[in-house]
């Protein structure tokens, strides 16, 4: 098993992939260098930039890593990329050819569901997904089962493609779009960031992967500190206001010199609610309000992790002390460094 | 250059955005199918749901908004939305309130429409209800209209009171009949002039004149009025009737006569002459007289009381007997016909050779000296089963004492222990000894395996031998030297005793005689009368002598024996233990002389004697076969030195194994075939040491909370390799700190019930990552166990006394084995029975702590754990 924070020698191998069999068909020579990111914000989640002395027709790549510490050697897939994008430079000397490259998601991207496209109502989310999945895209498709159904028609917007449908149907069964590092298209289950338990630790001990540069970030525009709760009980208007005045919080009345408030007019509360009862309301509403969700940014060497991974960060040269984030980002590039710039979240509270 | 991260992962979303969501608006043609309303949307072959805004028809041209994956029409292109001026002039003409169509020759054609409102009138004139099957089921309803007919056949006026006024109104119809009450017939000339018409309602009159009754095949025949019934009285009868009723005999089948009109002379006058009484004189309402001629038949003629100032018996021997009686007891009279004398019997008075009854019932009477109490009969002064005195005394309570303090067999009731014992006392037991003689040989049968019990030995024993000094030891003994053989047979084989006797000779010169004597006690004596001189020539010693030979056990095998002595010529007494089922169970040898004292569970046998083995040796007991269980030892009892049984009860072993039970105490096994003695003690599992509230609390969670009742669980579980046996509750309870609108008070739980749980209560449970286990407390539901914290099962409900905080009730009752799991979880929890405030508050009020202790006792075996 491979060592992740010893020394070890990384090389990159470039496979074109066979789309019917989706096996690696031929090493693809002349590449020079390649960087991958990993982002839910991006539809197709992954992308990749490659450059290669040549150009290639439009194909699947798949990027290994072939690690080699002492005796042993790990051939470790990293991702599989439909290249679509050529563009070329030429310094005097060597013409270089960049090409951005797509993840097997980007076949759902390309065409637009059929107007009026619906599912109908108590049909299976996830068996729906599956097939329209399977019908559009030439990658593998990991079935995942699930129970849940429709609760009403489910119509194709206008402009839906069918990443686009597909995505916002599987969000109804609390799943969304994943890969595997051989490209093959997962439906991840949405998990609450409180029940995940940390895959890795970044220390910054000897042993440490983790570089030196470190970026934090985060906004507490909107945060309020004073809630309102307007609701009716027994024919009467009862309104419940809490408010942050303590010293000790950062979004507080006092210290960020001003009252900013939230109004909830139709707060979640079954049946008739008793005074106290929005009383508490309101004051756990505040409370959910004052947190503030911090975004890290981190440069580490390469170790397995994936998109959505829970990771601690124990960093405390830069006051990162035993914090559980998620990761949202990668951007992994393949040199033999291999440093990957990761970006995190995780969240504070401000008040209580 | 590499390109730095930040801008590659800016590139890779500006790649690939995710697009905002947008809504769009498309036209189609609506298509209802099956009821369901889609649009086929223009440039497209599919049919899409949709929900609407507008009402839409098939086919009709209509714009659909496409939003967050729903599609709905908002407009009808085909037929747009009315102006509301329009929707006005309409409600115009139908008119909201009410509803009428005012508009003349408005027509509802079509089938199945009602007006269901109150109140509605039809006004106009000419309205025809053509219909079949029409009703007019709506009370008070009036057909006004004159000249209607209702020409229906079998038609039915069902309504009280209906009157038919109009004048020339006719009942034309066959078999039509007036049933009600009260009816009357007023006008002139009616006729009722068709057959079979029945008048057979109360009330009617006939008051009309001229009218005449022409019944035809009736029974009343009165076809004269040579009678006038007026004012209730009947004149006119004839004469023959009227004295005929006076004078001659009234003959009826029953008659109702009042006895008031009936006087004593008539009843004297019919006692007497019927001849039942004589000399009947009814005064004061007594009646006397004489019963003549009658005969009680019967055997027994019963009362309360018979009073009479004497009876007289005729006896079988055709003597009367007259009995007396004094109001205590019942006497016969003495007469000089019979052996009895004297008016009255008296105590002490009666004497006789004989006196025969069949059925002699006294409460005390003296009888052979025997006498008789009121539930004992004992003779002499021996008046209890402890007199010492010789004689007998029995009891009612099956208590019997034969004897006296010395020889005696006693069964009675023990009080110390309350047992019942036997105790045999006696010098010798006939069923156990028997005796016999016989010449040199001597078969002893049916023997018990014992010694011999006396021997008495005369004769000629005269060894054959020379000199005394040949004896090579002390156990092999010359042919010639007296000894006596005991041949007996074990398992078909032969066998064979040799007991030397304790003299050189026996001799015997004439009639004089040596004699040797073994007694029950094992004492052997010989009385020398005949010396023996050293050329073996015997003479008679001047003086006898009783010579001390020591003890001696000739020993007897169970069943046949047959002693011989040798050298022979001598005569033996003998008597010996016979084998019987006494001796078998309790002792193949007894000393006879020994105290046998046997109980209901033990014998304990007190040994006066030593009895001696074959060696002679002393103090010595010899084989003793006793029955285990059923001797009682006295001091230390050793076994191989690892297993002792000391004088204060208590054992020492090195090591042991049980088979059976163990028990301890009185009585109360600790170890047995099911395992050990095991408690297993449960808590109910609070927040402070075990104690949580009882009373009441309220839901937690989404929605108003609401008051319930919290109960006091405890959980148990039963391995599979425990048997229960018992179980008790502890229940623990204290009043507690509380409030109640601001102030503060002690609540306290009341009226507690005890349940047997089940299982599923308290088991829906939740986990969050890195915190705490939760749970939703809702009500636990079980079943009641009836009168379960009352120890008597008398009181349905519990309430602690004490209304202090902090002051601790406790209670400990039994739980039936019924109400425990016999294996696997179980729970048993306490509950108020009381009816949950209506005023949430007041929940603080009847709500205290308390702590469960379930302990279940029984057998935990080795299945697991070993």
């Amino acid at each position: 098993m491979i060592d992740w924070t010893k020394g070890m020698v990384r090389k990159f191998e470039y496979y074109e992939v066979d789309p019917n069999t989706w096996k690696d068909k031929r090493l693809i020579e002349g590449i020079i260098s390649s960087d991958i990111n990993r982002d839910y914000e991006s539809a197709t989640i992954e992308t990749a930039n490659i450059e290669i002395v040549n150009t290639l027709g439009e194909c699947y790549i798949r990027i290994y890593m072939i690690v080699t510490q002492g005796t042993e050697t790990l051939k470790l897939p990293l991702g599989t990329f439909l290249v679509q994008t050529p563009s070329s430079n030429f310094d005097g000397k060597i013409k270089t050819v960049s090409m951005t490259a797509y993840s097997p998601l980007i076949e759902l991207k390309e065409n637009p569901v059929p107007l009026g496209y619906t599912l109908l109502k108590n049909e299976d989310i996830m068996e729906n997904a599956y097939q329209i999945v399977r019908d559009n895209c030439r990658a593998p498709v990991v079935k995942t089962s699930s129970d849940k159904t429709l609760t009403e028609n489910f119509v194709a917007n206008t402009e839906d493609t069918y990443l686009d449908f597909t995505s916002d149907l599987i969000s109804q069964a609390k799943y969304k779009f994943g890969l595997d590092e051989l490209g093959q298209i997962l439906f991840s289950p949405i998990q609450k960031f409180e029940s995940l338990q940390p895959v890795y630790t970044f220390n910054d001990d000897d042993n440490s992967i983790l570089l030196p540069d470190v970026s934090l970030k985060h906004d507490i525009f909107g945060i309020p500190n004073v809630v309102e709760v307007i609701t009716t009980i027994n024919n009467e208007i009862y309104t419940s206001i809490v408010k942050n005045e303590d010293p000790n919080s950062p979004t507080s009345i006092q210290n960020r010199g001003r009252k900013i408030t939230h109004r909830v007019t139709n707060p979640d509360l079954h049946g008739i609610p008793t005074r106290a009862q929005v009383d508490e309301y309101a004051e756990q509403l505040l409370s959910s309000l004052s947190s503030v969700e911090y975004t890290a940014n981190i440069s580490h060497g390469y170790y397995p992790l994936r998109l959505g991974d829970c990771v601690r960060l124990n960093y405390k040269k830069a006051e990162l002390n035993n914090i559980k984030a998620k990761i949202i980002s990668q951007s992994i590039r393949c040199d033999k460094e291999c440093t990957v710039s990761t970006t995190v979240t995780f969240t504070k509270k401000l008040w209580k | 250059m590499a390109l730095s991260s930040s801008l590659i992962k800016q590139f890779a979303k500006l790649a690939t955005p995710k697009e905002p969501k947008k809504e769009t608006t498309l036209k189609g043609t609506v298509k209802i199918v099956n009821n369901t309303e889609y649009v086929q949307l223009d440039g497209s072959d599919i049919l899409t749901p949709v929900s609407t805004t507008v009402e839409i028809k098939n086919d009709e041209r209509v714009e659909v908004l496409i939003k967050d994956h729903t599609a709905t029409v908002t407009d009808n292109i085909s037929s747009p939305m009315a102006r509301t001026a329009t929707v006005t002039d309409l409600s115009q003409t139908v008119d909201q309130n009410g509803n009428s169509i005012r508009q003349l020759d408005n027509s509802i054609t079509q089938q199945g429409n009602s007006i269901i409102q109150i109140n509605n009138s039809i006004q106009e004139q000419n309205n025809i209800i053509n219909s079949y099957n029409n009703v007019i089921d709506a009370q008070n309803n009036k057909i006004q209209v004159h000249d209607s007919e209702i020409r229906s056949i079998n038609s039915d006026i069902t309504s009280i009171n209906s009157s038919i006024s109009v004048q020339g109104s006719q009942i034309s119809s066959l078999n039509d009949t007036i049933v009600s009450q009260n009816n009357s017939i007023t006008a002139i000339n009616n006729n009722m002039s068709l057959i079979d018409n029945t008048v057979n309602a109360q009330g009617n009159v006939i008051n009309a004149q001229g009218n005449t009754l022409e019944v035809f095949d009736s029974d009343i025949r009165i076809l004269n009025t040579g009678f006038t019934i007026q004012d209730g009285v009947l004149t006119g009868l004839s004469s023959i009737v009227v004295n005929d009723l006076k004078t001659n005999t009234l003959e009826t089948d029953y008659a109702q006569i009042d006895f008031a009109n009936i006087g004593t002379a008539a009843v004297e006058k019919i006692f007497a002459d019927s001849g039942i009484i004589n000399d009947l004189v009814v005064q004061s309402g007594h009646i006397t007289g004489e019963l003549v001629g009658v005969t009680i038949k019967g055997d027994l003629i019963e009362g309360n009381t018979i009073k009479a100032d004497k009876l007289v018996v005729l006896g079988s021997d055709g003597l009367y007997y007259k009995l007396n009686t004094d109001g205590e007891s019942v006497t016969s009279e003495q007469t000089q016909y019979n052996s009895i004398n004297g008016s009255v019997i008296t105590a002490h008075t009666i004497t006789a050779d004989k006196v025969n009854v069949t059925d002699l019932v006294a409460f005390g009477a003296t009888i052979g000296g025997f006498h008789i109490t009121a539930n004992s009969i004992y003779s002499g002064v021996k008046n209890s089963v402890s007199a010492n005195s010789r004689g007998i005394f029995m009891d009612s309570t099956g208590q019997l004492a034969i004897g006296d303090n010395n020889n005696y067999i006693k069964y009675y009731l023990d009080t110390n222990d309350d047992t019942w014992k036997l105790d045999i006392n006696a010098d010798r037991f006939i069923d156990l000894i028997r005796s016999t003689s016989g010449t040199n040989s001597v078969t002893l049968s049916n023997c018990a395996e014992g010694p011999l019990q006396t021997l008495h030995l005369t004769g000629e024993m005269i060894p054959t031998f020379p000199g005394r000094s040949v004896y090579p030891s002390s156990t092999l003994y010359p042919s010639g030297y007296p000894h006596i053989t005991v041949n007996y047979t074990v398992n078909n084989i032969q066998k064979q005793d040799k007991i030397r006797l304790p003299f050189d000779y026996l001799g015997k010169v004439g009639n004089v005689y040596d004699e040797f004597d073994l007694n029950n006690l094992g004492e052997a004596t010989l009385t020398r009368r005949i010396g023996l001189d050293s050329d073996g020539q015997q003479y008679i010693l001047q003086n006898e002598e009783v010579i001390d030979c020591g003890l001696l056990a000739i020993p007897l095998h169970k069943g046949n024996n047959t002693l011989s002595c040798s050298p022979y010529n001598s005569s033996m007494d003998i008597t010996y233990a016979i084998s019987n089922e006494f001796t078998d169970m309790f002792a193949t040898q007894l000393d006879l002389t020994s105290k046998i004292k046997q109980t209901a569970s033990e014998i304990e046998l007190s040994v006066n004697n030593n009895v001696m083995d074959a060696t002679s040796s002393k103090n010595i007991i010899s084989k003793i076969n006793l029955i285990p269980g059923q001797i009682l030892l006295e001091g230390t009892v050793t076994a191989n030195g690892n297993f002792k049984i000391l004088p204060d009860g208590s054992i020492e072993a090195n090591n042991g194994k049980f088979m059976g039970d163990i028990y301890l105490g009185e009585g109360k096994k600790v170890i047995g075939g099911q395992g050990l003695f095991t408690n297993l003690q449960y808590t109910s599992g609070g927040v402070f040491s075990g104690w949580d509230t009882i009373g009441f609390t309220t839901t937690m969670g989404s929605g108003p909370s609401v008051l319930i009742k919290k109960s006091l669980a405890v959980d148990y579980y039963i391995p599979d390799n425990f048997t229960p046996t018992s179980a008790y509750l502890v229940l623990q309870t204290t009043p507690v700190h509380s409030g109640l609108n601001g102030s503060d008070i002690i609540g306290k739980c009341q009226d507690l019930k005890l349940y047997k749980g089940d299982k599923n209560n308290t088991f829906s449970l939740f986990y969050v990552m890195d915190s705490d286990l939760m749970g939703s407390y809702s009500e636990y539901s079980g079943t009641e166990i009836v009168k379960g914290l009352d120890p008597k099962r008398k009181k349905l409900t519990y309430t602690p006394e004490n209304s202090e905080a902090g002051h601790i009730d406790t209670i400990e009752v039994p739980v039936d084995l019924e109400n425990i799991e016999t294996v696997g979880r179980g729970q048993l929890f306490v509950k108020t029975s009381m009816a949950t405030p209506a005023d949430k508050p007041y929940g603080n009020v009847y709500s205290g702590a308390g702590r469960l202790t379930l302990n279940i006792f029984g057998y935990m075996n080795m299945d697991k754990g070993v």
